[in-house]
């Protein structure tokens, strides 16, 4: 397939107008309207029951949404069977099929176009290559590791140039090891072939990792779009602001000469809460412990370190009662504090999100 | 596997093996003497067997019959296990529960239900007279038609029950692939579905061809004089020729072919390896 490899094949836009789903009395999914830009690397993000799959499947044509539609490229296609939408998909257990061989399985979308045997399996060959399983063609699915079932599925699914890639928690059954090794290459093939991949995962940090785009979703509902920067440092509700790495979030209320802000058990910020906010988010990373006596901030004890290597995180309790986590860069040969460290935490006032619900 | 656990297995397994020993290989053994000694050594039987005419004729005729009904119940059996393995599992255990309820009724009760139903002046003549489309009783029992009907009717539980067991195992997700890929849903049955399950459909013909192979009260009451089988043959041979040697010889005919079955279905009974 000449076009993979010099890059050729785009991908398509894909519009989500109004999706809806409801099942019996429980809403699966809430008026999902969305744009995927061609060649767009995008994630679906949420915990289980968000709607995330529900999406997913809608677009694979699993099932009948209640209303709404989806096209590709302009085309509608709400009324296609899966076969026909030309949409490759990349299961979380990865469904290869148990009774072909390696090549059997990349080339069985070739085969079901109508390809005859050897050029589908010299294609698949081809593919086989991209993603450096080129000698493991005869191969029997059982007969292969996890990360290498995962390529194959990965090859499966992209032999037929579709221009739209699902991927559904591609890296779920992974060890952490490997996953993160595979979200690289997946990224890098995903650059190799420009098409449009709609990504589903529960993992924050994949999605952070992978995206151009990330969807945060809860309970059938988009909470936030956005670029995973944009979600990371601004996060627009509580849920998405938790989710999305680790965040301090504590009850405000307004200061008594309206130019400060009272976080609850920690103390007075230097700055007005906006209308309507009732939470401020501190990421570990702004929080900082300092340790000198008379330092600005609020007097906090350390309760717990965790070194992580190039972090180390810990557990403060504040005089005031609230229980903040710090992240502190470690510097080349330098400490940690010890648990039981009394610490001055510092914020600036810019760096705190402030949260309407 | 230690020393240890290896004499539990055996203290375990012992009275087990003494029951088949006594009770089965014991037996066995004298069916082989009694083909082979008469009283001195003779393979008089063996070449009975290579010349009888009948004999050439009921094995003839036992096998295609088998065959017929093991194919047969393939064919109507694997559609009915196709649709439990695909159906919502609410509606499942109603449905399994109408397959297994002949299952658990004696072969001879619903040999006899046939008779009654089948005889000329049985239900099905009844009605058919009764309809007008026929003018008088159509000889239905003592056919070959009714020993196949009652054969299939009493081994298809046993196809359609292995065929589940295989299809429930494929993974759903399998044939959704399919369709992601590219194929219709009959070719994503044709492509992924049918060739996984072919090993458990298989493996129930080969058992519905094995027991066919041994069925004796169905062909004795609803086939008559004109369709004996070999399990009849060697009834007729024990009662009322009295010639246990042939009767020996015709016995171990039915073990071979019994074993060299038992062979191919090992042989394509479904295994772990298509499931991982």
């Amino acid at each position: 397939m000449a076009s993979t490899e010099a890059g050729g094949s785009k991908g398509a836009a894909v519009v989500f107008r109004g999706l809806r789903q409801v099942y019996g009395a429980t809403v699966a999914l809430e008026e999902f309207t969305l744009d995927v830009a061609a060649g767009e690397f995008l994630t679906l993000l949420g915990p289980s029951g968000s709607g995330k799959t529900t999406v997913l499947n809608a677009l694979a044509g699993f099932i009948d949404v209640t209303s709404g539609h989806i096209a590709i490229d302009g085309v509608p296609i709400s009324d296609l069977p899966t076969e026909k939408r030309n949409i490759g998909m990349v299961f979380q257990n990865y469904s290869l099929f148990p009774h072909l061989d390696v090549l059997g399985n990349v080339a069985f979308p070739l085969r079901m176009r109508g390809m005859a045997k050897r050029p589908a399996r010299a294609l698949a060959r081809d593919v086989l290559r991209l993603v450096r399983l080129e000698d493991l063609g005869l191969r029997m699915p059982h007969q292969l590791s996890g990360g290498q079932k995962q390529r194959v599925a990965f090859a499966r699914a992209i032999v037929f140039e579709p221009r739209v890639l699902l991927m559904d928690e591609p890296l779920g059954a992974l060890d952490l090891k490997l996953r993160e090794a595979m979200q690289l290459e997946i990224k890098q093939f995903q650059r190799q072939i420009g098409c449009t991949v709609i990504y589903v995962t529960h993992d924050q940090g994949e999605a952070l990792t992978l995206s151009d785009r990330i969807v945060v979703m809860d309970k059938g509902r988009v909470l936030q779009v956005g670029t995973p920067r944009a979600i990371y440092d601004a996060p627009r509700t509580r849920f998405v602001a938790e989710f999305i790495g680790t965040n301090n979030v504590l009850p405000i209320a307004a200061g008594a000469d309206g130019t400060t802000t009272i976080v609850e058990g920690f103390g007075p910020l230097a700055v007005a809460p906006p209308a309507g906010a009732r939470w401020a988010a501190l990421r570990p990373e702004v929080l900082r412990a300092v340790t000198r006596d008379g330092a600005p901030g609020r007097a906090a004890t350390i309760a717990d370190v965790i070194f992580l290597g190039d972090l180390v995180r810990y557990a403060a309790r504040c005089d005031g009662g609230a229980e903040l986590v710090l992240a502190e860069r470690r510097l080349p040969g330098g400490g940690a504090h010890p648990a039981g460290t009394r610490i001055a935490i510092d914020v600036r006032p810019e760096d705190v999100v402030f949260l309407r619900e | 596997m230690t020393r240890r656990r290896s004499v539990q297995l055996a203290l375990m397994l012992a009275p087990a093996v003494a029951l088949i020993g006594l009770l089965f290989l014991y037996p066995l053994f004298g069916i082989l003497k009694l083909s082979l000694f008469n009283p001195a050594f003779t393979l008089e039987s063996f070449d009975k067997l290579r010349s009888s005419p009948v004999a050439a004729l009921v094995m003839q005729r036992t096998f295609l019959l088998a065959l017929t009904v093991a194919v047969l119940c393939f064919v109507l059996g694997y559609p009915i296990a196709y649709f439990l393995a695909t159906m919502r599992p609410r509606w499942r255990a109603f449905f399994l529960y109408l397959i297994l309820l002949p299952f658990w009724i004696s072969v001879l009760i619903r040999t006899y239900t046939w008779m009654v139903l089948l005889g000329r002046e049985g239900l099905v003549n009844g009605a058919l007279h009764g309809l007008g489309i026929t003018d008088g009783p159509v000889q239905m029992l003592f056919t070959g038609f009714a020993v196949h009907l009652a054969m299939v009717q009493i081994l298809m539980p046993i196809m359609i029950l292995t065929c589940f067991a295989a299809m429930v195992e494929i993974d759903p997700q399998l044939v959704k692939a399919a369709r992601t890929l590219g194929a219709s849903p009959w070719k994503a049955f044709a492509t992924v579905f049918f060739p996984m399950s072919l090993g458990g459909a298989a493996a129930g013909a080969i058992i519905c061809f094995i027991l066919g192979l041994g069925f004796y009260v169905t062909p004795a009451l609803l086939g008559g004089r004109r369709n004996i089988m070999l399990a009849n043959l060697i009834d007729f041979e024990v009662h009322q020729t009295l010639n246990w040697s042939f009767a020996s010889v015709l016995a171990l005919v039915l073990l071979a072919a019994t074993l060299v079955l038992l062979g191919l279905f090992r042989l394509v009974a479904p295994e772990r390896r298509l499931h991982g």
